[in-house]
């Protein structure tokens, strides 16, 4: 996969992601569960 | 090579962004999420009365402000004795110096901090335990409780840190 291919898969991935928590609590909540076994 | 290379950092990527993202949207909150710290617990009347018998919590995380840092945190209760402690596990980890954790901040300071059980908050005070009688019962409740397998030496070590809540003011 081409670099710009690449970052610009990347950015619109993360920037879906960063949206979803902030605007979308339960996506926040499914994020922060999927995460909790590797953060306590 | 080139597409392993970008799978790993998009790997590496996603997950950082997500624990970065919800760190920053906790961190005004009134009280913690899950995993993240909050900010200082506001609602609630605050409990001006006798010391409650802690025994009767059955819940197994309360929420903690640390007053020095203005933080608030989900930590695991343990009552004994009528008496309230709190413990941290794994304090021997490297990720616990790198990512600052609510039992190395409860050490600035004096100790004031804030505790929100069942919408009432409590002014409290945080006092390190490492030795004493009461650590046989806060080895005992953390097996049964939290099925850990913790000894008392491993609290004696370090590896494992307690406080306990006592009453603001108390002792001082």
């Amino acid at each position: 996969m081409k670099w710009t291919t690449y970052i610009f898969l990347c950015a619109i991935v993360c920037a879906v992601m960063v949206l979803g928590i902030y605007f979308v609590p339960p996506f926040g909540n499914a994020i922060e569960r999927l995460l909790l076994p590797f953060l306590s | 090579m080139l597409r392993l290379f970008q799978l790993i950092a998009f790997v590496l990527l996603v997950p950082t962004v997500a624990i970065l993202t919800l760190q920053a949207k906790h961190r005004d909150d009134d009280g913690p999420s899950l995993a993240f710290a909050g900010g200082p617990l506001m609602a609630g009347p605050v409990y001006r009365g006798p010391e409650p018998d802690w025994n009767i919590i059955a819940a197994d995380t309360i929420e903690l402000q640390i007053d020095a840092t203005q933080t608030s945190h989900r930590v695991r209760v343990l009552p004994v004795n009528g008496r309230l402690y709190i413990a941290s596990g794994y304090m021997g980890g490297v990720l616990r110096r790198i990512i600052p954790h609510w039992a190395i901040l409860a050490q600035q300071g004096n100790g004031d901090a804030l505790i929100r059980v069942n919408g009432v908050r409590y002014p409290r005070t945080l006092v390190r335990v490492t030795e004493g009688t009461a650590l046989e019962g806060v080895v005992s409740v953390l097996n049964r409780k939290f099925n850990e397998n913790v000894t008392r030496q491993s609290i004696v070590l370090g590896n494992i840190w307690v406080y306990e809540l006592t009453p603001r003011g108390a002792g001082r």
